[in-house]
């Protein structure tokens, strides 16, 4: 598990949740993912990464706290609208994912437009030699999930900068 | 002061037009997407445009490339919660007269606002 990666998921949806909804939430220990599937929930926002980095970050969570997500995000009850629930999510999703990859160490990490599914204990797989983990957090909302699954060869995203070698010149020497 | 507010997302355009409405705002119309936005724009004369970058369809860079082909004063917010130097510097080149990023406040959407509307009288 990449800890510069956990830590920009982090920070992204704190700074998410703060500045659009004015809520706090709080992350819990994040947990490695050994099954190829790395994500389950109810409503599912999926956002695929292309470029120097692979793979996908998931926003999981039940019905009834996306819809308390989507009435606190939007200012107005939506539960009883399924298309507005989604909307308010992939929405959520895709400012979570851009805030993530925009603290990596590269510009080239281009996120696609969120898909949202509907479904009970819909799960999301990776590779099997994929780097997953997933992220629990509260809010006053509810619970909700944030996983991510990386192709290992992918290093950009988290990398640890290289230093270079020191090199101990003497005078009047060439390294 | 007409407004086209452009976002695939019917939850952002909501938030946007909030915060317009509070300001001193005429007509609001709305597109999910650049090819959209063309369309509206034939009949709807906007004084100021919201474009959202990632869109499907049509995204928002290539919206404004096509306005500028054409319309070169109206003023233009570029949207993004993707903040690099190079993305920002991408859109003020195609020609955005102010970036904001995502996530943002509705204090700091109508304070971008302000800033593209004087933007663009200072250099129209």
């Amino acid at each position: 598990m990449n800890l510069h990666r956990v830590n920009a998921l982090i920070e992204s949806s704190a700074n998410t949740f703060e500045t659009m909804l004015s809520m706090r939430v709080d992350a819990m220990a994040p947990i490695s993912k050994l099954s190829n599937e790395f994500a389950e929930g109810s409503i599912t926002a999926i956002v695929s990464l292309s470029g120097d980095l692979t793979g996908t970050i998931v926003v999981t969570t039940s019905t009834g706290t996306a819809k308390r997500i989507a009435s606190v995000f939007t200012g107005s009850d939506v539960s009883d609208h399924a298309d507005n629930v989604c909307d308010a999510m992939g929405e959520l999703a895709g400012m979570i994912a851009e805030g993530a990859v925009s603290r990596s160490e590269t510009d080239d990490i281009t996120c696609a437009c969120p898909s949202v599914i509907i479904g009970v204990h819909q799960t999301v797989a990776g590779r099997a030699s994929d780097d997953r983990f997933v992220i629990p957090f509260s809010c006053e909302c509810g619970e909700f999930s944030i996983a991510m699954s990386v192709h290992r060869d992918d290093q950009s995203f988290g990398a640890t900068p290289q230093r270079s070698p020191v090199v101990a010149v003497a005078d009047g020497a060439t390294p | 002061m007409n407004t086209l507010i452009v976002d695939d997302s019917r939850a952002m355009r909501s938030l946007q037009r909030d915060v317009l409405s509070q300001m001193d705002s005429g007509v609001i119309q709305e597109a999910s997407n650049g090819l959209e936005a063309l369309a509206k724009l034939e009949l709807f004369e906007a004084d100021l445009l919201l474009v959202d970058w990632s869109m499907p369809r049509m995204d928002g860079l290539t919206l404004v490339k096509r306005i500028r082909e054409t319309n070169k004063s109206l003023p233009i917010v570029m949207l993004s919660a993707n903040v690099t130097k190079r993305r920002v510097i991408e859109a003020m080149k195609v020609g955005a007269n102010k970036f904001l990023a995502k996530p943002f406040t509705p204090d700091l959407l109508s304070q971008r606002i302000d800033e593209a509307l004087a933007n663009a009288h200072d250099s129209g």
